[in-house]
């Protein structure tokens, strides 16, 4: 995706923004001849090398060494890549994780867009609060979530299963459900990638033509016909566009496979990387390999997703007015509807939400509810840890610091993308779109190698720097779908008036860009701190955030413990969008996601 | 304004295969606002029926209850006698036998013009299908378009695509929803007389909305001027633009010039600032308040004005010469009038001319303050 595409749909996480379909500025006529790169593009040219093109690089390079990069012994050598290439040793994983990634692609578009279409077209009750409950989990912890269901539905000790067997008689090694499972990872990891196909269908939805729908019920064909003859097929390029976009994220994801210890029948590629990196004896060439292995992959599925959002454009029509589609009468069905909405918010929000909070006040991490007594001792005991302390710092530090670096140089990038262009604002939107098409860990162990000799190595600040990189694109979309949307004769009145460019940029385009730039900022800000992905490869003792901290706890077999600190990191994370919400008035709902 | 194209004894002696249309009282509520409030009008089979109007005085509100697309919050709708929107009664607009011609076009992009068309055919065979999307692409003059996507086409050829969807269904009554808005202009003129042409050829009811005077004017049996939700005149084109019923009437469509001023002993002559003005029809509504309405190319000016019941001396304030005419801004006592002369007429800025109206070009209407 670059950034002067402008799909009708919403891309989410490593996306970027729904734009409204808005006039197209006026292109052509305006383009003159090329100018000299400004200051500006050269210095964002300098940064998105270092902390984008460098770590990319470096897997690649790190792929072909005996050993880390770094070390003494170290020498240019096939090895690992004949390892993982040719071996055979890694084919079961890797074609398991496509399957798992293609299953759960399928499926988030299947449930999302259905639930986009009952939440755009039918009057189900209570509409706002399902939508909430749908987009909720964008801002929820994946691994939080995880770790949650791991409580709850584990095997031999999960709360449903040690409840319902003196419930319901059962012998003691019953086991009624069971998460350790693949089906139990493609469930956790579609409650929170179905948000991302509903976000991207229901914004096509919303901006298909309604007379187009009428147009069906004219020529005489009722709710259910036109659904399948007019809506869905309009619809394609989103449905498209959503399934490699949650593909990709799905090839990637190291963090759910991981806390759901899923060994069984194979383990993702992700973590195949992280084992190879961290699991003596370690062996980092080959988890650059693999890292290299799943790029080609996800570098294919981001070359599909670019295609079906740029056709999207070709089904933007021209739409007489801003006429409300007509909602469809279901007596009987926006009450199923309302039912299954609520299940799920019930399943990716409150229940999980509910163990976390039930297991972080229960010492022992007793899971029967017979035996439980509630006190906060546990919770106290971990909070005196002083690696909490530092835990806390340090997820505030990427809090803070990430969203609003990355904010900032998305702003110079979109800037240069979308009013200078020119040959090196196409290089930089490509850059700053890279990576989405790495999957977090293999970025991470590129940073890791590329500042391994730098004083910020083993430091919170390397997990920043990894983390600005990673998140480029969101910064830049967010902006960029901002920028597009500001008609340039706004900006040029102002020097018409007199203004010099700076105060053209801070008197204008600034205060217009705002809305998009806080709903940047904040997501960001969830991003950044529930992040473990890169931080797991990049942080020690000192520098680790609380949702590494949390993951060192599930390692360690200490659920009790994790919970604990998954309930903190959920508090800094609901105070951050509190204060977004609240004191910035940053807008979070699906038209601006 | 002076076309005048619609025969108006027509609606009787055309062929015609549509359906009668009885609206009663008819009312449309978003919220707490009344959109449509109170409107009645009846159309005979084959007629061709203009809902002009200002934005939002609820002409496509109108037309879109009348589809079905809206709910009617008061009164009834009946095609043919037998009621679709009513009291507890909403017949779903995919039952109703209706048709429409969208603002946007509403061709699916997804779909050839072949596909497009012949999305309502269903029930017939497929050869059945085919025969009729070809003899209606035929009459809309796209027949060697039929396998292009709808996006592929101009936006005349589209509109073409909407009307030919909307046709070949064979609906009882057929509506536009203001089809040809989104045309420049030139192309506009063209479709306006193909589109009605085609309305003769297939003799459907059609309910046309639109907000451009000359739209509705050239192409309708009759007109219903809505304002602010209510029927303010429904009437043949002539007779809207000759006798409008009251001043937004007259202003809305042509260009009129009013003169407030009092009537009388009789109900034929009006005073103001020592002018009297002369009309043919006497004033027939209430009080004696009255706006006298006569159109600027009725308006004479010069040596011609002789045999003229109105007469008047007026200074020449302003000459623009508009290639077909010229436009003379009049100062009279009673304010200014506008006459569009021909470019020959002897007048200066400056100058004092006499300046006339025929008495049965000037009509009385009700003064609104």
């Amino acid at each position: 995706m670059t950034l002067l595409e402008r799909p009708g749909i919403a891309p989410g996480e490593p996306g970027g923004t729904a734009t409204e379909v808005v006039a197209a500025p006026p292109g052509g006529a305006r383009r003159t001849r090329l100018r000299p790169p400004s200051a500006l593009a050269i210095v964002i040219l300098l940064l998105l090398v270092g902390l984008v093109a460098g770590p990319v690089l470096m897997v690649f390079v790190g792929a072909v060494q005996s050993e880390a990069p770094g070390l003494p012994n170290n020498h240019f050598s096939w090895d690992a890549v004949f390892r993982v290439y040719f071996s055979g040793e890694f084919y079961g994983s890797l074609l398991g994780t496509l399957g798992m990634a293609i299953v759960t692609a399928a499926l988030s578009v299947v449930f999302g867009g259905i639930a986009a279409w009952f939440l755009t077209r039918v009057a189900v009750p209570l509409r706002r609060l399902w939508e909430f409950g749908l987009i909720l989990p964008l801002f929820l912890s994946p691994f939080v979530g995880a770790l949650a269901w791991l409580l709850l539905a584990a095997p031999n000790s999960g709360i449903i299963n040690v409840n319902l067997r003196w419930m319901l008689n059962l012998d003691d090694d019953a086991v009624l459900v069971n998460i350790m499972t693949l089906p139990g990872v493609v469930f956790v990891m579609l409650l929170f990638y179905v948000p991302y196909a509903y976000l991207f269908i229901s914004s096509a939805l919303r901006n298909m033509d309604p007379s187009l729908e009428e147009a069906s019920n004219m020529n005489g064909r009722g709710t259910f016909a036109t659904a399948m003859r007019v809506t869905l097929p309009m619809m394609r390029p989103a449905i498209v566009a959503s399934f490699f976009f949650v593909a990709v994220l799905a090839t990637g994801v190291f963090v759910i496979p991981a806390v759901l210890g899923l060994n069984t029948s194979f383990s993702p590629l992700a973590v195949e990387v992280y084992r190879a990196m961290t699991v003596f004896p370690s062996n980092p060439p080959t988890a650059a390999a693999l890292g290299t292995l799943l790029f080609w992959f996800t570098l294919v599925g981001v070359y599909l997703y670019r295609r079906s959002v740029r056709n999207s454009n070709r089904y933007v029509t021209l739409s007489a007015r801003a006429t409300r589609p007509r909602m469809v009468k279901l007596p009987v069905g926006r009450w199923v509807a309302a039912a299954f909405f609520a299940v799920y918010a019930l399943l990716a929000a409150v229940l999980p939400y509910l163990t976390l909070i039930l297991m972080s006040l229960t010492p022992f991490a007793i899971t029967d509810m017979r035996n439980v007594r509630l006190s906060l001792d546990g919770i106290i005991q971990v909070w005196k840890r002083p690696d909490v302390s530092t835990a806390f710092g340090n997820t505030l530090i990427l809090g803070i610091v990430v969203p609003t670096v990355v904010v900032l140089i998305g702003l110079g990038i979109s800037y240069v993308v979308v009013r200078e262009r020119g040959r090196l604002g196409a290089v930089i939107d490509y850059l700053g779109t890279f990576p989405i098409a790495v999957p977090g860990i293999v970025f991470a162990t590129g940073v890791l190698w590329l500042y391994v000799r730098t004083p910020v190595y083993a430091t919170v600040f390397v997990v920043t720097i990894a983390l600005i990189g990673a998140y480029m694109p969101q910064g830049a979309r967010f902006a960029s779908a901002g920028l597009l949307q500001i008609d340039r004769s706004l900006e040029e009145a102002a020097r018409m008036n007199g203004a010099s460019k700076l105060r053209m940029l801070f008197t204008v385009t600034f205060p217009l860009l705002r809305p998009s730039l806080l709903s940047a900022w904040t997501l960001l800000f969830v991003f950044a701190t529930r992040e473990v992905n890169e931080a797991v490869i990049l942080s020690g003792p000192k520098s680790r955030p609380l949702s590494v901290l949390a993951w060192n706890y599930v390692e360690q077999g200490s659920l009790q413990q994790a919970a604990v600190v998954g309930l903190f990191l959920t508090i800094v994370m609901a105070v951050g969008i509190l204060f977004a919400r609240v004191v910035l008035r940053a807008k979070l709902d699906s038209s601006n996601l | 304004m002076s076309q005048i194209t619609a025969d108006q004894s027509a609606p009787t002696t055309r062929k015609n295969r549509g359906a009668a249309l009885e609206v009663t009282d008819l009312r449309i509520k978003y919220g707490e606002t009344e959109a449509v409030k109170g409107i009645s009008f009846s159309i005979q089979p084959g007629e061709f029926l203009t809902l002009l109007g200002p934005s939002g005085c609820g002409k496509t509100t109108t037309l879109r209850c009348i589809a079905g697309l809206e709910p009617a919050s008061g009164g009834t709708i009946a095609i043919d006698g037998a009621v679709v929107a009513g009291p507890d009664k909403h017949v779903q607009p995919e039952k109703r036998g209706i048709n429409m011609v969208f603002q946007s076009y509403a061709v699916w992009p997804h779909m050839t013009v072949a596909k497009n068309v012949g999305y309502g055919l269903k029930g017939s065979s497929k050869s059945e299908i085919a025969s009729r999307v070809d003899e209606v692409l035929e009459l809309v003059g796209l027949a060697p378009y039929a396998k292009r996507y709808g996006t592929e086409l101009s936006g005349g050829q589209q509109q073409r695509v909407a009307l030919a969807r909307a046709i070949v269904t064979q609906p009882k009554i057929l509506l536009f929803d203001e089809p040809l808005s989104n045309l420049d202009a030139g192309l506009r003129e063209q479709m306006r007389f193909e589109l009605l042409q085609l309305q003769r050829t297939v003799g459907i009811t059609s309910v046309y909305v639109t907000h451009d005077q000359t739209e509705a004017m050239s192409m309708s049996d009759r007109v219903v001027l809505m304002r602010d939700g209510r029927i303010e005149q429904l009437d043949v084109p002539r007779e809207i633009y000759r006798r409008p019923a009251s001043e937004f009437a007259a202003t809305f469509i042509g260009r009129a010039n009013l003169i407030h001023a009092s009537l009388g002993e009789s109900r034929t002559q009006a005073h103001v600032d020592g002018i009297a003005i002369t009309s043919e029809d006497p004033y027939d509504g209430e009080g004696s308040e009255v706006t006298a309405v006569f159109r600027s190319e009725n308006v004479v000016v010069g040596p011609d004005t002789a045999k003229l019941e109105n007469r008047w001396d007026a200074v020449v304030e302003r000459l623009m010469f508009l290639g077909r005419h010229l436009d003379v801004t009049l100062r009279l006592p009673s304010g200014l009038v506008r006459a569009e002369v021909p470019i020959d007429t002897p007048v200066s800025e400056g100058a004092t001319v006499p300046v006339g109206v025929r008495a049965r070009d000037v009509h009385f209407v009700k003064a609104e303050s």
